[in-house]
């Protein structure tokens, strides 16, 4: 297939936001459509109570999911609200535990945020650079962590270069050092196995649209809820174990936990699937010269991939790849022209990162899509070189 | 007021993705091999550097074409550039304004140095022609 013929979008943005499954679709407009579950879960009443029944349901599919006890499981709207309830939460909680906290200067803004919330209000923080792969040395974590550090807080599944990092053993550390361990695991919940059984994490961050559910849903697990205390950092209910106040919103949460029971069945197909476009990704690229891949090669999601083409502007480089929708960075930081911190942390400098882009791929992204991706970047990348300035001592 | 709001969110007119698109005045696309002016502008560093060529008689740029790495306000901004410089008369140069710029191809504030960079860039070729002519 000549992909180039291509008019409509082709999406490869998927770690910004993942395509709703029609599965989870049909279970939330069925859930809008009935009259009969037309209640706040919290009411009291039967229709209130059968809400509820469908909270309880989807909570069980999730906590299944990452092997948990679904009592350790609250709603939230997303990862970032999880982020912040568990970071700021726990932090001010356990104030007397040590005002020391760690984390990583390749994290999301959504735990980077909380941590320079909690650096204001007085604590101290440690962020921890990672190698030139993106992967953090344990040997690092190890000499950070105080007598009176209480809390550490590391993703699993960084967004922008794929790097998976070593939680069982970092969440090992934390354990036996009597340290909370945060895991923002956005990126990496419904991708790969989770078994919060065997993995000592006490806090953990989901969010419902990276696999697949809907936007603006996601839950916090909080391990053994009722024993780790976190302050509300919102007040005015007593939902969700007076953590996270608020109307359950119901057909989110049911299309949520949709979502979650397909990832269960699917997983290994999808990782399958993942491994196999990355794989013919890179076959096909490498017919262009001098591209260099950011991250590591390995102990990478192969979901998703950041390439980057010297002497080649990314923002042009992203409109010539249009009806291609890909990234340059995180969605979550793309308002703002600041080059993106997680390359700078690489030790990329600014003329690298602007010429880096994220390819992230779905369970609908096809071997013609990254045909018709690869034509695309190989002819935009060689046009933008074609046409950079000649004779210059650089 | 928060930053956030004071920003101006990127959004690419048709106008601008017309020029990008074209890129007639390309040097890569007709390329200027003869004896040229040159000049160039920006910071290769910075992701954002122009070179522009020019053949010119006596009275007037007769072809000009440009090398460019940047963004897409950028390379649209040295298309509209060229396309209004080519066949221009030397004498007029100098009233040549890009201050419409911005307008034209609703460049964001944040990206004025875009038009800083162009103006030094016609200044140097105007200075190279008016030492040629006298």
């Amino acid at each position: 297939m000549n992909g180039s013929n291509k008019t409509s979008k082709i999406y490869m943005d998927g770690a910004a936001t993942m395509p709703t499954d029609p599965d989870v679709i049909e279970s939330m407009i069925a859930c809008l459509n009935n009259k009969e579950l037309f209640a706040n879960p919290s009411s009291v009443h039967i229709s209130g109570r059968d809400a509820m029944q469908k909270i309880e349901k989807a909570r069980d599919q999730i906590s299944k999911l990452i092997n948990a006890n679904k009592e350790d499981l609250i709603f939230t709207s997303g990862a970032t609200e999880s982020n912040n309830i568990a970071i700021i939460g726990s932090a001010k909680f356990r104030a007397d535990h040590g005002q020391h906290l760690i984390t990583m200067t390749t994290e999301h803004k959504a735990v980077s945020g909380p941590f320079d919330y909690l650096e204001k209000e007085g604590f101290e923080v440690t962020r921890l650079r990672p190698s030139s792969d993106g992967l953090l040395d344990i040997k690092k974590l190890k000499k950070a962590i105080r007598e009176d550090t209480q809390l550490v807080s590391i993703m699993h599944i960084n967004n922008e270069i794929g790097a998976i990092q070593n939680i069982s053993e970092i969440a090992s550390i934390c354990n036996d050092q009597d340290v909370l361990f945060h895991c923002d695991a956005a990126q990496s919940v419904g991708k790969i196995s989770l078994d919060l059984k065997e993995l000592p994490i006490d806090l953990l961050s989901i969010s419902a649209h990276k696999f697949y559910g809907p936007q603006g849903i996601g839950a916090l697990f909080i391990r053994e809820a009722h024993k780790v205390k976190l302050l509300p950092i919102t007040h005015g209910g007593e939902q969700e174990m007076w953590v996270r106040p608020g109307t359950l919103p119901l057909h989110q949460i049911i299309g949520f936990g949709v979502a979650a029971k397909l990832a269960m069945t699917r997983m290994r197909e999808d990782q399958l699937l993942m491994k196999d476009l990355s794989g013919y990704f890179f076959e096909k690229i490498r017919v262009l010269p001098d591209i260099f891949l950011n991250g590591p090669n390995k102990s990478r999601y192969p979901g998703i991939i950041n390439i980057r083409a010297p002497r080649v502007n990314g923002e042009s480089l992203l409109l010539l790849l249009e009806p291609l929708c890909v990234a340059q960075g995180s969605a979550c930081n793309s308002k703002n022209s600041e080059p993106s911190l997680v390359l700078r942390e690489l030790g990329l400098n600014d003329h690298e990162i602007q010429s880096s882009v994220r390819f992230s791929f779905t369970r609908n992204t096809t071997r013609d899509d990254v045909d018709f991706a690869v034509e695309k970047y190989i002819s935009a990348v060689n046009q933008l070189r074609k046409n950079y300035p000649s004779n210059i001592n650089e | 007021m928060n930053d956030f709001y004071k920003k101006k969110h990127d959004v690419y007119s048709s106008y601008l993705i017309e020029l990008f698109a074209r890129s007639d005045y390309s040097d890569a696309k007709d390329p200027i091999t003869t004896n040229h002016y040159e000049t160039f502008a920006g910071d290769i560093k910075d992701n954002s550097f122009i070179q522009i060529k020019c053949n010119a008689d006596e009275k007037s740029i007769k072809k000009i074409r440009y090398r460019v790495i940047g963004c897409p306000y950028l390379m649209a901004s040295l298309e509209w550039l060229c396309e209004n410089l080519e066949d221009k008369y030397i004498d007029d140069i100098e009233k040549f304004t890009l201050i419409d710029l911005m307008e034209i191809l609703k460049i964001p504030s944040e990206k004025r140095s875009i038009i800083l960079l162009l103006e030094d860039a016609v200044n140097d070729i105007r200075l190279q022609l008016i030492k040629k002519t006298t």
